[in-house]
C-alpha cells in the first residue's frame, strides 16, 4: 500500500518505521528539515519537505493514487485540514490525530462523519485508558484486553520467592487452581514463546492470558494480593492527566494532581473540579513528602520530560507506593527503566502507532481473516493478534494437536459465543471464532499465517 | 566501525561480480581463446571470497553512515583489484598494477587505458573490459540493492555514497524499487543504443562494446582509433546523442517515462547542461571550420561528438583534438572539469554543483551591495539548505586539493605540464583521455608505477565523489572512537 504520513515527529516516525518494515511505500511530509533528515537517514521511506496541507505538496507526494493518509502533526486543526484536502484529492482513507481536550468524544464522532475521516486517534485518551486498566489490576505490570474485554493478558515479573520458580510450565499448569495460559516469556532480554518444557527463573518477564477472575486467582496463587486502589497521585498536568482523572473519578477514586505551572493548575481545576490540585514541583521530594506520598495507593508520573518522570517514580518506588506507573517517550529508555524495577511504563506514541498499524493491517487484508486487534508486547518483539476465523481459514475443526503450527506461534485463546476457551490439544478452531495468537513480531497478517506449510 | 557489516556488503557485491564475469567467459569459450582459464580461475576465486564474506553474521547490527560509506569505498577498491585478475592471469596485461589501472578505469567509467595495442586482445577480455563500464556506470551497489533488498533500510547510505551528486534522492519510497527503476531505464536505453548502432552498420560485438562505453560514460573501445575507426557519421551522431542522454540526471528519464515532460525540461541543472553543451558545440564548430576546409556538417559532427564525449566524461574520440586550435582545447578542458549531471553515469564536479556555486557567487555580490538583504539560494524553486551549500563548497575545495596533490605526484615522471595536469583531471573526472601524451590517440602506458597507482586512486576517489574514500583515512573509523 502507498501511505502518506504528515508529520515526522515521535508518532509519525514510529509509524513510518513500523509500516516501512511491513513492505508499504511510505512518503513522509514535514516542514522540519532536521526531523526529515533523521527519517531519511534511518528509514526506507521518501521524504518531502513542505506543508502537508498544501495541494502542491500533496500532489508531489502522489496523493491521488495513495491508499492512506495519516496526519499526525502537532496541530489538530492542521491534521483535519490535511485529511479533508487529501480526501478531495483522491486518497482512499484518512486518519487524523485529534487530541485537544476541547474536542470531546462526541465531537470526535461528529468530526469523523463531517470530515469523512476514517479514523480519529487520540493518543492521550488511549494512554489514559491504558493507565486506567493498570490501576484496576495493580499486580500486573501491563494489562491488555481482548474480545470485548472478556479476556485479559497481563505482564508480571517472576520474583525470588514465587512458587513457580524453577518449575517447568507443564507442572505449573497441573498445580494451578485456575485456567490460564503462559504465552510469552522474556528471559535475559531474549523473547521466548514457551512450550511445556520451559522452566521459569527469577526476573523472567511473563505474559499470561485468561479471564479476569482467573487472572486474579492466579495472582493469589503467586501470593500477590493487593488491596483495591483508592487514591492516586499524578504528577504533571498533561492531557493524559485530565483524561485519566475523568476515568478514575467515574469509579470513585480520589485523585491528587501535582503540577508546577500555576496557570495550568487553574486550567486543571476548571477541567477536573473534583480533583485536588497541588501547585508544586513533582520531582521535589519535599513536595512529595508533604503530600504523604507513602500513603498513596498509586503514583503516576506524566510530565513531559522522561527524566523527571523517572526520578520521581524512583522516589515513589522507594517510598513503597504499591503501584508506580510512568510515561516514557523515548523508546530506547524503556529497557533501562525496566532494569531499575519499574515495570509499568506507558508510551503514548507506541500505543498510537499500534492502533494505526492494526488499522492498516486490516485494510491490507480485506479478503482473508484480517487482524481485528493487534498488540505489541515485550518492547515490540512479540505481537498479540486477534483474528476472526472465517471460511477462508485453513484447518477448521481440526484438533490442535494434529496441526503443525509455525515455530514461535502460540494460540493463546479462542472465544466462541462469548465463551473463553483456553485451548489445549483437543480443542479446535471453528468458523466465527475469535482467535488470539501470540507470535514473534512481523509475520502475522492473516490467521492462516500461523500454520506451518 | 563495524567491520562485519562492511565485509558482508563486500561479499554480496563480489558474488555479483563473479556472476557478471560469466558473459565474458562464454565469449572466450566461443572463441576458444587463451583467456578461458583466466576467467574460470577468477570467477571461482571471486565467488569463493564473496560466499565466505557474505556468510558473516552481523548480529543484526544497524548500518550507520560510516559503515555505509566505508563499505562502498572498500568494495570499489577490492572490486577493482579482483576484477583485474582475468587480465593479469591470462597475460593480456602482464603487469598487475597495469591490470588494476585498466579495471579501475573500467569500473569508474574513466576509460583511460595503458594498452597500446588494443586490437590484439581476445574478445572475452575486451568484453569484460567494456562490461565493467556498464556495471560501474550505474553503480554495482545500486545493482545489489535492486536485487537484494535485504541489506535493510539503512542501506540508503550505500546508495548515497555511490550515486553521484550532492543529494542523491530516491525516485520512489523504497530503495530497492528505486534501484530497480534506475536499472530498468539504464538497460532499456542501452538496448536501444545497441539496436541503433547495429542498424547504422556497426558489427554486433562492437555495438555491445560501444554501447557499454556510452551507457556508463566510460569510453573503452575495441579499436585503436576509438569511434573514429568506423568513419561513419551515423554512428558518430547516435553515440553523441546517447552520450548526452546518459550524462543527464536519470530522475529526468524517469519523469519522462511517466510522461512528465514539462517538469523534466524545466529542471535548472538540465537547462544549464544543455545550454553549455550547445554553446560549446557552436563555438568549437566555428573555431575548427578551417581545419575541415569549411565543411560545416563535418565540423559540426566533430565538434558535437567531442563536446559530448568530454562533458559527459565518456572519452571516446573520432579525431585527435590535440591538433585543434587552443581556443577549442580550452573549452574542452573547461567541459572536462564541469562533468555531467548529478544522478547520471558521468563523472566530474557535476553541473548541479557548478550551478549552485555560480548562484552563491551572485548571492555574495548582492550581499555586498545590500548588506542587510535576506535571500536564499534556490534550485528548481526549492531552497538549498546551508548544510548542502557548505558541503558543495567543501567538495569543490577538496576536489581541487586532490588534483594538486596528484599533479605533484605525477610530475615526478617529468612529462610536460599539460600532460601531467590533464592526466590527473582526466582520471579524477573519470573522462579518459587528456591532452598531449595522454590525448585521445595516446595512452597512459608510459607513466611510472607510482603515477599509475596515484591515477588509479584518483579514478576511484573521483567516481565516489571523494568523501567515501576520504572517510577511510579518518582514524576514528578504524578505532571505533
Amino acid at each position: 500500500m502507498k501511505i502518506i504520513i504528515i508529520g515526522a515527529g515521535k508518532v509519525g516516525y514510529a509509524l513510518a518505521q513500523q509500516l516501512s518494515t511491513e513492505n508499504h511505500d511510505i512518503i513522509v511530509i514535514d516542514n522540519d528539515f532536521a526531523a526529515l533528515t533523521h527519517a531519511d537517514d534511518t528509514l526506507d521511506v521518501m521524504c518531502i519537505k513542505g506543508n502537508g496541507a498544501s495541494v502542491q505538496i500533496l500532489k508531489e507526494a502522489g496523493i491521488s493514487d495513495s491508499d492512506l493518509l495519516i496526519a499526525v502533526t502537532n496541530e489538530d486543526e492542521l491534521n483535519m485540514i490535511c485529511c479533508v484536502i487529501g480526501k478531495k484529492l483522491g486518497v482512499k482513507h484518512t486518519i487524523a490525530r485529534i487530541r485537544n481536550t476541547d474536542y470531546s468524544n462526541d465531537e470526535h464522532e461528529m468530526l469523523k462523519k463531517e470530515l469523512e475521516l476514517d479514523m480519529v486517534i487520540n493518543p492521550e485518551m488511549d494512554a489514559a485508558a491504558e493507565i486506567f486498566r493498570l490501576l484496576q489490576l495493580p499486580q500486573a505490570a501491563n494489562v491488555e484486553t481482548f474480545a470485548h474485554n472478556l479476556l485479559e493478558m497481563v505482564e508480571f515479573r517472576v520474583l525470588e520467592f514465587d512458587p513457580i520458580i524453577n518449575m517447568d510450565i507443564q507442572s505449573v499448569m497441573k498445580k494451578l487452581p485456575t485456567n490460564v495460559l503462559f504465552c510469552a516469556v522474556k528471559n535475559n532480554n531474549k523473547l521466548i514463546i514457551p512450550k511445556g518444557d520451559y522452566v521459569f527463573s527469577q526476573d523472567d518477564v511473563v505474559y499470561v492470558i485468561g479471564e479476569r477472575a482467573n487472572i486474579t486467582k492466579f495472582f493469589k496463587y503467586l501470593g500477590r494480593t493487593s488491596h483495591k486502589t483508592k487514591n492516586v497521585t499524578i504528577i504533571g498536568g498533561s492531557r493524559i492527566t485530565i483524561y485519566l482523572t475523568w476515568l478514575l473519578q467515574e469509579i470513585g477514586m480520589d485523585v491528587k494532581i501535582i503540577e508546577i505551572n500555576k496557570d495550568r493548575c487553574i486550567y486543571l481545576n476548571e477541567e477536573t473540579p473534583k480533583a485536588l490540585i497541588i501547585e508544586g514541583d513533582g520531582t521535589d521530594q519535599e513536595v512529595l513528602d508533604n503530600e504523604n506520598i507513602n500513603y498513596a495507593d498509586a503514583f503516576v508520573a506524566l510530565t513531559d520530560r522522561d527524566e523527571e518522570n523517572l526520578i520521581s517514580s524512583l522516589y515513589a518506588y522507594q517510598c513503597e507506593v504499591p503501584k508506580v506507573i510512568l510515561k516514557i517517550n523515548r523508546l530506547n529508555y524503556i529497557p533501562i527503566v525496566k532494569k531499575l524495577g519499574l515495570d509499568s511504563i506507558i508510551s503514548p506514541k507506541q500505543t498510537t502507532a499500534n492502533y494505526i498499524i492494526r488499522y492498516v493491517r486490516a485494510l491490507d487484508n480485506s479478503v482473508g481473516s484480517a487482524v481485528d486487534k493487534l498488540y505489541k508486547i515485550l518492547d515490540g518483539e512479540a505481537e498479540v493478534a486477534e483474528f476472526t476465523a472465517n471460511s477462508t481459514t485453513h484447518e477448521l475443526g481440526m484438533k490442535l494437536r494434529n496441526i503443525a503450527l509455525k515455530k514461535d506461534v502460540i494460540i493463546a485463546a479462542i472465544v466462541r459465543n462469548k465463551k473463553i476457551i483456553i485451548p489445549f490439544g483437543n480443542d479446535c478452531i471453528e468458523e466465527g471464532d475469535k482467535v488470539i495468537v501470540v507470535a514473534k513480531s512481523g509475520f502475522l497478517f492473516d490467521l492462516n499465517d500461523i500454520y506451518n506449510d | 566501525m563495524n567491520m562485519r557489516v562492511v565485509l558482508r556488503v563486500l561479499g554480496t557485491v563480489l558474488i555479483w561480480e563473479s556472476i557478471l564475469m560469466l558473459p565474458s567467459l562464454i565469449i572466450s569459450i566461443a572463441d576458444n581463446s587463451y583467456d578461458i582459464d583466466a576467467f574460470i580461475i577468477s570467477i571461482a576465486l571471486i565467488a569463493i571470497i564473496g560466499l565466505v564474506l557474505s556468510k558473516i553474521n552481523t548480529h543484526n547490527f544497524q548500518m550507520r553512515k560510516r559503515e555505509g560509506f566505508a563499505a562502498v569505498a572498500i568494495t570499489w577498491i577490492v572490486m577493482s583489484m579482483l576484477g583485474a585478475l582475468p587480465f593479469y592471469i591470462s597475460g593480456g596485461i602482464p603487469s598487475y598494477i597495469d591490470a588494476v589501472f585498466e579495471t579501475a578505469s573500467g569500473f569508474t567509467t574513466t576509460g583511460s587505458s595503458i594498452l597500446t595495442d588494443i586490437e590484439s586482445l581476445p574478445r572475452g577480455l575486451l568484453f569484460w573490459r567494456s562490461f565493467t563500464h556498464w556495471i560501474g556506470g550505474m553503480g554495482v551497489l545500486v545493482f545489489t540493492l535492486a536485487l537484494m533488498p535485504s541489506l535493510g533500510a539503512r542501506s540508503v547510505f550505500l546508495m548515497r555514497a555511490e550515486s553521484p551528486g550532492p543529494s542523491p534522492g530516491k525516485l520512489v519510497p523504497k530503495i530497492s524499487e528505486s534501484s530497480k527503476i534506475l536499472y530498468i531505464i539504464y538497460t532499456a536505453m542501452t538496448a536501444i543504443l545497441i539496436i541503433l548502432l547495429v542498424i547504422a552498420g556497426m558489427p554486433l560485438f562492437d555495438s555491445f562494446i560501444h554501447a557499454f562505453g556510452t551507457a556508463g560514460t566510460g569510453g573503452f573501445s575495441n579499436k585503436a582509433l576509438s569511434v573514429g575507426a568506423y568513419n561513419n557519421p551515423w554512428v558518430d551522431w547516435i553515440i553523441t546523442i546517447f552520450m548526452f542522454l546518459f550524462g543527464a540526471n536519470f530522475s529526468l528519464h524517469y519523469l519522462i517515462s511517466k510522461g512528465d515532460w514539462k517538469n523534466a525540461l524545466k529542471d535548472e541543472e538540465f537547462r544549464l547542461y544543455g545550454t553549455t553543451v550547445l554553446i560549446s558545440i557552436i563555438l568549437i564548430c566555428i573555431n575548427i571550420l578551417p581545419l575541415y576546409s569549411y565543411n560545416v556538417f563535418e565540423s559540426l559532427t566533430q565538434s558535437a561528438f567531442q563536446v559530448s564525449t568530454l562533458v559527459t566524461t565518456t572519452g571516446y574520440a573520432t579525431t585527435d583534438f590535440n591538433l585543434w586550435p587552443m581556443f577549442s582545447k580550452t573549452i574542452l578542458l573547461m567541459l572536462m572539469f564541469f562533468g555531467a549531471c548529478a544522478g547520471s553515469t558521468g563523472g566530474g564536479v557535476k553541473f548541479i554543483r557548478i550551478l549552485i556555486l555560480i548562484k552563491s557567487v551572485f548571492y555574495e555580490i548582492s550581499k555586498t551591495v545590500h548588506p542587510n538583504s535576506v535571500k536564499t539560494i534556490k534550485v528548481n524553486g526549492k531552497t538549498v539548505d546551508n548544510s548542502t551549500l557548505s558541503s558543495i563548497m567543501i567538495f569543490f575545495f577538496a576536489y581541487v586539493a586532490i588534483i594538486i596533490i596528484a599533479v605533484i605526484i605525477v610530475s615526478l615522471d617529468n612529462f610536460d605540464f599539460t600532460t601531467t595536469f590533464t592526466a590527473v583531471l582526466a582520471t579524477i573526472s573519470n573522462i579518459g583521455p587528456g591532452l598531449e601524451v595522454v590525448g585521445p590517440m595516446g595512452s597512459f602506458a608510459d607513466f611510472s608505477n607510482l603515477s599509475k597507482i596515484a591515477l588509479t586512486s584518483c579514478m576511484i576517489i573521483g567516481r565516489l565523489e571523494l568523501i567515501p574514500i576520504l572517510v577511510l583515512f579518518s582514524p576514528s573509523v578504524w578505532k571505533n572512537i
